[in-house]
């Protein structure tokens, strides 16, 4: 399936929602109390899950000719006292994960939200098909500022992060490739559109682009560029 | 709603096509360049400017010493991360200029490079080809397109080292040169790239092999044609599926060359380079050694009839390449490049022993290769750090590269 069609299909499918929305009936539902990415403090220790998919466009710099996959993606909420909460994100693409956490505080005057946040992120990963035994790893971090808007069953997310490695190495076997630490890798700016399916279900399609020197996904594969790049995000996921 | 929802489309795919394929801008000499008024340096005056330079002004830009070394078409000067000069040099009287552009190889950063030698630095010893005046290089570099209005002075510190002369230590470019990615003026495993690959300090090249439909040998790297390698056109698809007509009328290149053959590229090395080696990475897997072993044939041929010192290999990068060449007649005799083991090193009877570098320095082992007789490179080691660690701690013939002129520094500047 390729990239291209992933996109249209969601595009498609977000245009049916939209049109939808449009025609239902008026209920009592609110996109704060289902949604996950429109800023707004979650209830006190409640949890709050979603799952789904990142399309990742890689630079042909640094990936030429392998395959790409999607990148498997869990975000958690988790609502502590006053204006405080907890979000976690776990990514995945097998031979390369991501698991990041960090405080947010957040503000909901009237139908806006505003969030500050700041999360410290472990990377791992592992590749030994193929003739290669590469790993890994380093640690990162990504304050985060959120702006949103939100009508009764939808919600729009602006959210921009800045990227900074702490620590980054790559490793062939024993011998240590690359070492980095404490720079700003970049940044990455993020729309996110949340929509009620069903019930209170809510649906999250988004896309972000990353302008960084260095992706951890693809860390692996020792670039040596100093060059920054854009990498596009297409993100979809259901708020479980 | 609606609206917003245009908006996010478009969003969307604005982000989606974010990134354009772009060549680093290599910059011309100006309209107005003395470089036309003046006389070519003799060979002896070239010899005389190659050496270990120290960086007086300009070092935050490009280091405390570079390396200055003639190739066949021009000057390169460069230092230890990437950063090099491709530069012409002439003279006029007593006083030689130097012109030309440098770049960086691991980022996008470039600019013009216009410096000289005056008659009482260097200028007369250079000029008569004798003399024991120090040889300093004055001048200013720029930014982009910019007029080079930064200082920029190197004053000649040492010769190459008895070491350095006497070594035959094989700089290799991947691809020719460098990879499509590496943004160069010029497109990977072209005829082009070939008559570039000296200008970045290379003294030999990979080259991937593949055949047509019709069983024509080429150059190419990828097994299917895709934008990455060539410009848009109307075949698409596995290249081996094509005949040598179709490929040969219709694909072009990124920057436009066409597809050379495998033979013609030969040809050019033989008669329009002084390079010293040929790897020929065989990226094939339909029966290719019949085809590509009677060239390999026919080339060195060529080159010992013109007296030229030159390696052209075979590579075995799988066991089913290596039995495929264990099939030919009198495979033995046939010089070839393993990438396999020590073992299937001695049963092809390979000339070069080739293990990928992550493996290590394996001095050990490299040493067996040599009181077989045999070379021994690595591929392909990209870090500038690792270079420089490769090459003063390691025992191997060569390293290849996608930076020459990395490993030409690490190599020039050996004590």
């Amino acid at each position: 399936m390729s990239y291209r069609f992933i996109l249209f299909t969601v595009l498609f499918l977000a245009g049916s929602i939209i049109l939808a929305a449009q025609q239902s009936k008026k209920d009592t539902f609110d996109i704060v109390n289902s949604g996950i990415q429109f800023p707004h403090h979650c209830q006190k220790w409640g949890f709050r899950v979603s799952a789904g998919l990142s399309m990742v466009k890689p630079p042909k710099d640094l990936l030429e000719n392998a395959i790409q996959a999607p990148l498997v993606n869990i975000h958690a909420n988790f609502g502590l006292p006053w204006k405080f909460s907890l979000e976690g994100d776990l990514t995945t693409i097998v031979v390369s994960n991501q698991l990041a956490i960090g405080p947010r505080l957040s503000f909901t005057p009237g139908n806006f939200g505003i969030k500050l946040g700041w999360d410290v992120a472990y990377v791992y990963g592992q590749l030994k098909q193929a003739g290669f035994n590469n790993s890994s790893q380093g640690w990162l971090q990504y304050p985060n500022l959120s702006v949103g808007y939100k009508l009764k069953k939808m919600a729009f997310t602006l959210k921009g992060e800045m990227v900074m490695i702490s620590k980054g190495s790559t490793k062939s076997g024993d011998n240590e490739v690359t070492h980095s630490k404490n720079f700003i890798d970049g940044f990455t700016a993020a729309l996110y559109l949340e929509q009620r399916i069903h019930k209170n279900k809510v649906f999250v399609i988004g896309c972000k682009d990353s302008y960084v020197k260095y992706y951890w996904p693809t860390w692996m594969l020792f670039s040596t560029f100093n060059r920054y790049y854009h990498i596009p995000e297409l993100y979809f996921s259901w708020v479980l | 709603m609606k609206i917003l929802f245009y908006i996010l489309t478009a969003i969307v795919l604005l982000l989606s096509g974010c990134n354009k394929d772009t060549v680093v801008p290599v910059p011309l000499e100006g309209a107005n360049s003395i470089m036309k008024e003046t006389h070519p340096l003799p060979p002896a005056s070239k010899l005389l400017m190659e050496g270990v330079y120290q960086v007086t002004s300009g070092s935050s830009e490009f280091g405390e010493t570079v390396i200055v070394k003639w190739n066949r078409t021009s000057l390169m000067i460069a230092n230890n991360n990437g950063k090099h000069f491709i530069m012409q040099a002439g003279h006029l009287d007593s006083v030689v200029f130097v012109q030309g552009y440098w770049r960086d190889g691991y980022s996008d950063a470039t600019g013009l490079c216009s410096m000289y030698i005056s008659k009482a630095e260097g200028g007369t010893t250079l000029v008569s080809g004798n003399g024991t005046q120090k040889i300093i290089i004055r001048g200013a570099y720029g930014f982009g397109s910019g007029l080079p209005d930064n200082n920029l002075v190197l004053e000649y510190l040492r010769p190459f080292s008895s070491k350095v002369k006497n070594s035959n230590f094989y700089i290799l470019a991947h691809r020719a040169g460098g990879r499509t990615s590496d943004r160069l003026p010029v497109s990977e495993n072209s005829i082009e790239m070939i008559n570039f690959t000296e200008k970045l300090g290379s003294t030999g090249i990979e080259v991937d092999v593949r055949l047509s439909s019709d069983r024509v040998a080429f150059l190419y790297h990828d097994p299917d044609i895709n934008i990455r390698l060539t410009q848009k056109g109307p075949l698409a698809g596995a290249i081996s599926e094509y005949s040598w007509a179709e490929l040969s009328a219709f694909v072009r290149l990124i920057h436009g060359e066409k597809i050379p053959t495998l033979e013609s590229a030969l040809n050019f090395v033989v008669d329009s380079t002084q390079l010293r080696f040929v790897y020929l990475d065989m990226k094939a897997d339909n029966d290719a050694m019949a085809v590509v072993i009677p060239i390999q044939k026919r080339i060195l041929q060529r080159a010992h009839d013109l007296g030229r010192d030159l390696i052209v290999v075979v590579g075995i990068p799988s066991t089913a390449v290596l039995n495929d060449l264990m099939s030919y007649p009198d495979y033995q005799n046939i010089p070839s490049l393993c990438e396999l083991t020590t073992d299937d090193v001695r049963s092809a009877n390979s000339l070069v022993w080739s293990p990928r570098w992550t493996l290590g320095t394996q001095n050990d082992l490299v040493q067996q290769m040599h009181e077989e007789g045999r070379l021994a490179i690595t591929w392909t080691i990209d870090s500038p750090s690792w270079i420089e660690n490769y090459i003063n701690e390691g025992l191997f013939d060569g390293l290849l590269t996608n930076f020459p002129y990395v490993e030409a520094y690490y190599h020039y500047i050996r004590e």
